[in-house]
């Protein structure tokens, strides 16, 4: 015998089971859907407020998110690190004070 | 794990970080006076170049008399360089300033015999400060 049934029909023929199974399993597929619900992580982004709570469904223990704000904080030393490290290669401020006042007309240190 | 303090770290951090390029109309009345020969320049230079004109303009007042109007005047010549120019005038100053002390002089009385208007004769050398 071959059937073919549509989405709904299966749909439909769930639901009939579904009404046929006794109240102790019900209530036991009811239970697993609620503890599964409750371990399922959740997927929204996170929004950290001050204090830890994340804007959606998990809140961060404390440890958790000091490690995050110190990381955060690593990061934006090494940026620092980083431009200080580019500008002094770049800051010619002394030097050029120096050409500036210097008796020397800039004119001489010109091609 | 303390999070007030990492907190303050965290901000310091975000208020440390360098400055970005400026326009000119932000500049105070007196970068703008010290740097007014790149009044029309300044918002097509290089960022690292306003950095070291802002560096200049914020030394100016500590200087002397002298040096200050050194200054004024080589600082006209400098903004009509490029940046180019510039950096090439940065490493022959380098170069002459480990010239010997005495061949230096020689070199500058030279310059002073052929340029007698442009040197600021009276001008103490200034030497890079480390």
């Amino acid at each position: 015998m071959n059937i073919k049934l549509s989405h709904k029909d299966i749909g439909r023929l769930l639901d009939r089971s579904a009404r046929q199974v006794d109240g102790g399993t019900l209530e036991a597929l009811h239970a697993a859907r609620r503890h599964a619900l409750l371990r399922q992580r959740s997927s929204t982004p996170l929004w950290i407020g001050l204090d830890g709570v994340l804007f959606g469904h998990q809140q961060l223990s404390r440890r958790a998110f000091g490690w995050l704000i110190a990381a955060a904080v690593a990061t934006l030393l090494l940026i620092n690190l980083g431009s200080w490290y580019h500008a002094s290669e770049h800051n010619h401020g002394d030097i050029d004070i120096a050409i500036l006042t210097d008796e020397m007309p800039v004119d001489v240190y010109i091609d | 794990m303390r999070i007030r303090p990492l907190l303050l770290i965290f901000a310091l951090s975000l208020a440390s970080l360098p400055a970005s390029a400026q326009p000119w109309e932000k500049l105070t009345a007196q970068q703008q006076d010290v740097l007014s020969p790149f009044a029309n320049s300044w918002d097509s230079l290089l960022e690292k170049e306003q950095h070291n004109l802002l560096g200049i303009a914020k030394r100016y007042p500590k200087l002397a008399p002298q040096k200050q109007q050194r200054l004024r005047e080589q600082l006209d010549k400098w903004s009509k360089l490029t940046p180019e120019q510039r950096r090439r005038a940065r490493e022959k100053y380098k170069a002459f300033s480990k010239v010997p002390a005495e061949k230096r002089e020689e070199v500058k009385k030279m310059v002073r015999e052929q340029h007698p208007s442009q040197t600021g004769s009276e001008v103490p050398p200034a030497t890079p400060s480390p």
